[in-house]
């Protein structure tokens, strides 16, 4: 072998724990919007051993309706509704989340390293409600809106890392879980409400819980496993992959017609980081997503499932030797979606990191 | 009905782009990109020992320097520094100076002094890979040659082979001591 590439250790040391920890998977309501972005990858990697905090903000505006690769009209879901045994559909008008995402890392030395990530979730979801066919014009007047606001503690993931394989430490594995510390719950088919919901305040539907994919937690504990792996390519440019694999092993929404289970969701990133600047650095990510449909009594399983795909630039900076910004848009280049459901029409996020 | 200003299209497209054009300018920094050319006068570097002495390039006129860069988990840096040691002991005499720059982390202090301990040349830590006028270090092990006069002669980014080997110093640098200040 000629020569090693070097993996460079950045200037100001990442996140502790690795890449998708600072993902709030959430926004399940279209189950193809939770964030995708890949946090370690924007602030760099790092082994150096000690404590990290990094918080960021992530504003995901859902205001398109969408189905397969394309966009929806509300006819459409009232009259080719994705479970035609309704007779109709659920029109769904928007839905505008913030996440604030705290995450605590220590790592230990350049092998090992834990982190947990405590989610803040703000969300305001409207909707016309479930519509009968034929669709009038009617049925999606103002006066049909319900809106329903979240505000509280999401699910906290507590991740672990390793990334001994390989004497440059630029190979790693992720191992965790997701935990159901955020309010969970919903309304059976009979009206009965289950767990802790958010209701609706206002509108026809005042009084009925929002959808349980859309409350600030999911109710099931889910394992998470992923990997990572980056290398500089060029004198400039470094490269990294990363995935991650998320499935829910037990539920407290588990009362006959009124179960529910978070579909299983797989998450890949790849981009280039430009490394020509010790202290910005530019970079791109393509963000992929994959979900099944949620299950039980209480999902929306028809409209829960999809394929999408991000396009993310952005920029990291660093202030200090210990502190780090950065910046994120992320735009959806490819969607495939189960049943009808609401679709950004870009993201952002904003982050701050800092080594202690 | 009034809308929240940061539900707007508009808004955080804007605030996005403005912080990261903000983070851009307020840490912009002379740039540490790879202004190589052979002839010219090489950038100059300090090394920092392990003892805490330093060293600057600047400051060696009139001596043949290596500058190299490696670390204690590169194989073929560990094939590369014996010969390297040997080489830089029996010249010298001739007015030949090797540094020594390693890429490890602080953590990784014991496992550079070891090494350093069986090496004839002066040991550092390098800290941020991104050096002045060579750019980044991004592979290793990677060299570059100053000639008496200050001059860059050999950049070893623009070797295919980058370490050294017995014919290659004895091409490359053995001339350069020869020849007189």
């Amino acid at each position: 072998m000629p020569f090693m590439p070097l993996i460079t250790k950045p200037l100001v040391v990442a996140l502790g724990v690795l890449m998708l920890s600072g993902i709030p998977l959430t926004a399940e309501a279209c189950a193809t919007c939770g964030c995708t972005l890949s946090t370690d990858a924007a602030t760099g990697y790092s082994s150096e051993s000690g404590w990290r905090i990094n918080v960021d903000y992530t504003y995901i505006d859902q205001d398109e309706l969408r189905t397969g690769s394309h966009r929806a009209n509300l006819e459409q879901v009232v009259n080719q509704p994705s479970d035609p045994s309704l007779g109709g559909g659920e029109i769904e008008h928007g839905t505008a989340n913030q996440y604030v995402n705290l995450s605590v890392d220590y790592r230990f030395n350049a092998d090992w390293g834990v982190s947990l990530l405590i989610p803040y979730v703000t969300r305001d979801h409207s909707t016309y409600g479930t519509q009968l066919q034929p669709y009038t014009s009617a049925e999606s007047a103002p006066d049909q809106l319900s809106n329903a606001s979240v505000s509280g503690l999401g699910d906290m993931k507590l991740l672990g890392s390793y990334q001994g394989f390989l004497p440059t430490h630029n190979l790693g594995i992720q191992f965790g879980v997701k935990l159901p510390t955020g309010n969970y719950g919903g309304q059976t088919a009979d009206g009965r409400l289950v767990g802790t919901p958010v209701l609706f305040k206002n509108g026809p539907g005042v009084g009925q819980s929002l959808d349980t994919s859309l409350q600030a937690g999911t109710g099931s504990t889910d394992l998470i496993v992923g990997g990572y792996y980056f290398q500089p390519i060029s004198q400039n440019f470094d490269a990294f992959i990363d995935g991650q694999f998320q499935a829910a092993i037990s539920e407290e929404l588990s009362s006959a017609g009124g179960n529910y289970r978070p579909g299983n969701l797989a998450t890949m990133s790849f981009g280039v980081r430009y490394e020509a600047h010790a202290n910005w650095v530019p970079q791109l990510q393509i963000n992929l997503l994959h979900k099944s449909a949620d299950q039980g009594a209480l999902a929306d399983q028809p409209d829960t499932a999809g394929t999408v795909a991000y396009l993310s630039p952005g920029i990291s900076a660093s202030i200090t030797k210990k502190l780090q910004l950065y910046a994120f848009v992320q735009v959806p280049v490819y969607s495939h979606l189960a049943g009808y459901q609401l679709f950004p029409g870009w993201t952002g996020t904003m982050g701050i990191s800092l080594a202690l | 009905m009034r809308v929240p200003i940061f539900t707007t299209k508009v808004f955080w497209p804007r605030i996005v782009l403005a912080t990261a054009l903000a983070l851009a300018l307020s840490t912009f920094s002379p740039t540490q990109a790879n202004t190589l050319v052979i002839g010219q006068t090489a950038p100059p570097i300090t090394l920092t020992t392990l003892d805490g002495k330093q060293i600057d390039t600047h400051d060696l006129r009139g001596k043949v320097v290596i500058v190299t860069f490696w670390a204690t988990w590169c194989q073929p840096c560990r094939e590369e520094l014996p010969l390297l040691s040997r080489y830089a002991r029996d010249h010298a005499q001739q007015g030949l100076v090797v540094l020594g720059f390693s890429l490890n982390t602080p953590d990784e202090l014991d496992q550079v002094r070891a090494a350093a301990g069986t090496l004839s040349f002066p040991v550092g830590l390098l800290g941020d890979p991104h050096v002045q006028g060579y750019g980044r270090i991004w592979r290793l092990p990677v060299s570059f040659t100053i000639d008496r006069k200050g001059r860059l002669v050999d950049d070893g980014w623009k070797d295919d082979s980058a370490a050294w080997t017995v014919i290659r110093l004895e091409q490359v640098i053995t001339p350069l001591l020869n020849q007189e200040y």
